[in-house]
């Protein structure tokens, strides 16, 4: 049998009427209502409430220290910790986002780049932060590790022009990776 | 001066009323029919609080505005509006529908002219607020057979309409009529609910008699018919 | 001059005609700025609520920010400051801590009461959007008809007992007709057409569905209130909402007999029946407001967001508005009509009346507000406890266990006060 039959409950006459099983409702809702207005809420302290229920009142105090190590905020690109774009410009993260939020122009790698290796380098690339989705992908599909989705949550403009990120300041926001790239890790 | 404002309000309503009756059939969307009809009550409910009778007005916007009509809006709303608007009537409707309204006019026109004081002033509207006020003025509400001063008694008994033919007395249903407190505001609910109840009480049953046959037809009509 | 004022003031005054349009004037736009200021408040009392109902303060941030003022030309940066130099206060007394603790240094506390006034700010100037395949005439006047009924209703309910001036007897009620409940009931139920309308005239499948389920709904549930208030008006034994608060400020609240001739065994006795349509009644206004658990009309949860799904900016508001003036003038009926209106109870409002007109119509009035805001205190308390009823259950509920129930109450009330008397 691939579902379980629910057993539903036999209700008794004083169910059916209603009126008591209501008056326990409010009861309750009561008891939650006096409770935060008097701030002694339940569980507060683990949601490090402050004042009137167990809500942490947003700008004056923040979540950051608690945020967990896979949290997907806005993503940037980051620099070898030899100071290398890690970035070849493949475009595999343009190809697979799914709200086409990156843009990315291909280069030539410059002249005095400590990586010759490499054929491309990007020359402009772009994130629009209206569109990107936090989804990771781009993370995901990366083959070189040169895009993480950082912890920056509070992403606020006045401007759609200033959605757009460019490579210079994705760069500063992500700083440097120390380690290999998986790639060429033999030990991964 | 305040009979002038009374019979101009009078006047006007009932021009409009009748502008949202005629509305009524000529629009072809059924909808705004409905909608014509629905201002065409409102509207007769004002004339009605226009000359003091409260409760019939209510009772009017309650029952007719409120819903009779929005049951037909309802099914109204169900049909393909385009092909309404496309259909048009033959003439045979036409004349039968006016005949129709034409004897309907004339029973109105005919009780009209039989109520009390509708010879005496040219207005029926007055003569309607003259039988109203008499009754806000203090006159109890004097029994149908006293058909000494045709003027005074109200309206609202069309046993009025002939003044002069002995009708039997509220005595011989049930109890004496309640006293009506000349200075309260909701004398025409009284006055109403002790005609009902006390001189017309038969032919009140018989009618809820009529509609209870008429609800338990439609729900035996509504009702699923198993076939097993 | 001004002898010349009083002079005109005097002699408007005499006049019958004259007096009656002032002063109902007057007590229509003191109806109408309560039950706006209401729409406001209740609002703001639903979101708190619900706010500490689930553990959150709610909304309480919109204040009015104190950084306008820069705006407006003030040149120092903090106006509190200001403020405070200008009193000669320094800056370490507690008064000016206590200051800085109540945020005043940024803005004017208001405990989120500005938020409903700033949502409607919002609505207000929002992109109104007309699709292009709605009936216009009725798209544009459904809200209307929504918000209309209920303010028109609010006419008679009596906010105090009566003042006797040289000029003449005011009742603190805008139309003091004899049908008072008819009339709400009556004029409310006129409101179903701006619904059934708007679900109409969208020309969509779910506003359209709202719309029938409104329309049946409202249709159901006024039968049974209609029928409740039956046992009532027996006990009362008039129509006009001033005689029955008179009648209950006398003799007792409806449900709370206990002074005057409440305290005979007769109403006592009633007290049953009483209960059982004050249940049947609240129950009724719930579902004739379109409030949880009874808003068929408008479950998002099947029907995206019923009657309004096409509508946006400030067409969409006035439905809320209608929504929120139908449980205010909800809330004021069952004050007036089970827990005494303005009566202050235990035979106060004669005392007081005795004392001073002014200050007992005062006091009542007062009174009158307490109770409003409680009961729509309940309201929203009920809203936040309940979850929504399925379709065929709230007919079931109506027709075959509310209307029976009624019948057999008034029966009930009849052979009480037949047999007791």
């Amino acid at each position: 049998m691939s579902y379980i039959p629910i057993k539903r409950p036999k209700f008794t006459l004083l169910d059916k009427i209603y009126v008591v099983e209501l008056v326990k409702g409010l009861w309750i809702t009561l008891k939650h209502l006096a409770l935060s207005v008097a701030g002694k809420s339940r569980n507060k302290k683990a949601f490090n409430g402050k004042g009137v229920g167990v809500c942490m009142p947003f700008p004056e105090q923040r979540w950051d220290a608690h945020l967990p190590e896979y949290y997907r905020g806005a993503p940037t690109l980051v620099r070898g910790e030899d100071g290398r774009e890690r970035c070849v410009s493949c475009q595999l993260c343009e190809f697979i986002c799914p709200a086409r939020a990156i843009r990315i122009t291909p280069g030539a790698v410059a002249a005095d780049a400590s990586c010759q290796k490499q054929e491309k380098a990007p020359a402009e690339f772009e994130i629009d932060m209206l569109r990107c989705i936090y989804c990771g992908m781009c993370q995901e599909v990366c083959p070189e590790q040169a895009i993480f989705l950082s912890k920056e949550y509070l992403i606020t403009l006045t401007d759609r022009k200033d959605a757009i990120r460019n490579k210079e300041t994705l760069y500063r926001l992500g700083g440097t990776r120390k380690g290999l790239v998986n790639k060429w890790n033999q030990y991964k | 001066m305040e009979l002038s404002i009374c019979q101009l309000l009078f006047y006007i309503l009932a021009a409009l009323a009748i502008l949202c009756a005629f509305a009524v059939v000529s629009f072809r969307n059924p909808v705004s029919s409905a909608m014509g009809m629905a201002l065409c009550f409102a509207l007769t409910a004002a004339i009605l609080f226009g000359m003091g009778a409260q409760f019939l007005g209510i009772v009017q916007l309650i029952v007719y505005a409120g819903a009779i009509l929005v049951l037909f809006l309802f099914v109204v709303m169900m049909l393909d509006i385009k092909d309404e608007e496309r259909k048009t009537n033959g003439r045979c409707n036409a004349i039968a529908g006016a005949i129709v309204a034409g004897m309907l006019a004339g029973i109105i026109a005919s009780i009209a002219i039989g109520l009390p004081g509708a010879t005496d002033n040219p207005c029926p509207a007055k003569a309607l607020c003259n039988s109203f006020g008499d009754l806000a003025i203090g006159q109890p509400a004097t029994p149908a057979t006293d058909s000494a001063t045709p003027a005074s008694t109200c309206s609202t008994c069309p046993a009025a309409v002939t003044p002069g033919a002995p009708l039997p007395g509220p005595e011989t249903y049930g109890g004496p009529l309640p006293k009506i407190d000349p200075v309260a505001s909701d004398n025409d609910t009284k006055l109403i609910g002790a005609t009902l109840f006390s001189q017309y009480n038969i032919q009140f049953v018989i009618l809820a008699f009529a509609l209870l046959s008429g609800t338990v037809g439609a729900v035996a009509l509504a009702r699923k018919i198993r076939k097993d | 001059m001004i002898d010349i004022i009083c002079n005109f003031w005097n002699d408007l005054m005499s006049n019958e005609i004259w007096f009656y349009l002032i002063t109902t004037l007057a007590k229509l736009v003191l109806m109408f700025a309560v039950i706006l200021a209401f729409v406001v408040l209740s609002v703001w009392i639903e979101r708190r609520v619900a706010g500490w109902i689930q553990d959150r303060p709610g909304p309480n941030r919109a204040g009015i920010p104190l950084f306008l003022l820069q705006r407006f030309g003030s040149k120092e940066k903090q106006p509190l400051k200001n403020v405070l130099h200008f009193f000669g206060i320094p800056e370490t007394s507690w008064i000016a801590k206590l200051c800085t603790w109540l945020r005043l240094d940024r803005e004017i506390p208001t405990f989120g009461l500005m938020q409903p006034c700033l949502d409607g700010g919002k609505l207000f100037l929002k992109q109104e959007l007309t699709p292009s395949y709605v009936r216009r005439a009725y798209f544009i006047a459904a809200p209307m008809l929504v918000l209309g009924p209920p303010l028109v209703s609010a006419a008679v309910i009596p906010f105090a007992s009566g003042v006797d001036t040289i000029y003449g007897h005011i009742s603190m009620c805008v139309a003091n007709i004899g049908i008072g409940p008819l009339w709400i009931f009556a004029i409310s139920g006129l409101s179903v057409y701006g619904l059934t309308l708007a679900g109409w005239s969208s020309n969509s499948k779910y506003p359209f569905l709202g719309g029938l389920r409104a329309t049946a709904q409202l249709i159901s549930y006024e039968v049974a209130m209609g029928l409740s208030v039956i046992p009532l008006l027996m006990m009362f034994g008039t129509l006009n909402m001033q005689n029955i608060v008179q009648f209950q400020a006398d003799n007792g609240w409806t449900l709370l007999p206990f002074w005057g001739e409440g305290l005979t065994l007769e109403r006592w006795i009633l007290l049953v029946p009483m209960l059982i349509s004050f249940i049947v009644f609240v129950t009724c206004v719930f579902a004739e407001a379109n409030r949880t658990p009874f808003d068929m009309a408008e479950c998002e949860t099947d029907l995206v967001g019923g009657y309004h799904t096409e509508y946006s900016s400030m067409k969409f508001a006035s439905f809320f508005m209608g929504e929120y003036a139908a449980m205010v003038i909800g809330s004021a009926l069952v004050v007036t009509l089970f827990l005494g209106g303005w009566s202050i109870g235990f035979g106060a409002d004669a005392w007081l009346a005795s004392v001073s007109d002014w200050l007992a119509v005062l006091c009542q009035f007062i009174v009158f507000l307490i109770k409003l805001v409680a009961f729509i205190f309940f309201f929203v308390w009920v809203r936040w406890t309940l979850p929504r009823f399925r379709w065929d259950q709230v007919m079931r509920l109506g027709w075959l266990v509310f209307f029976e129930i009624t019948v057999a109450n008034i029966f009930l009330t009849a052979a009480i006060m037949y047999f007791t008397k």
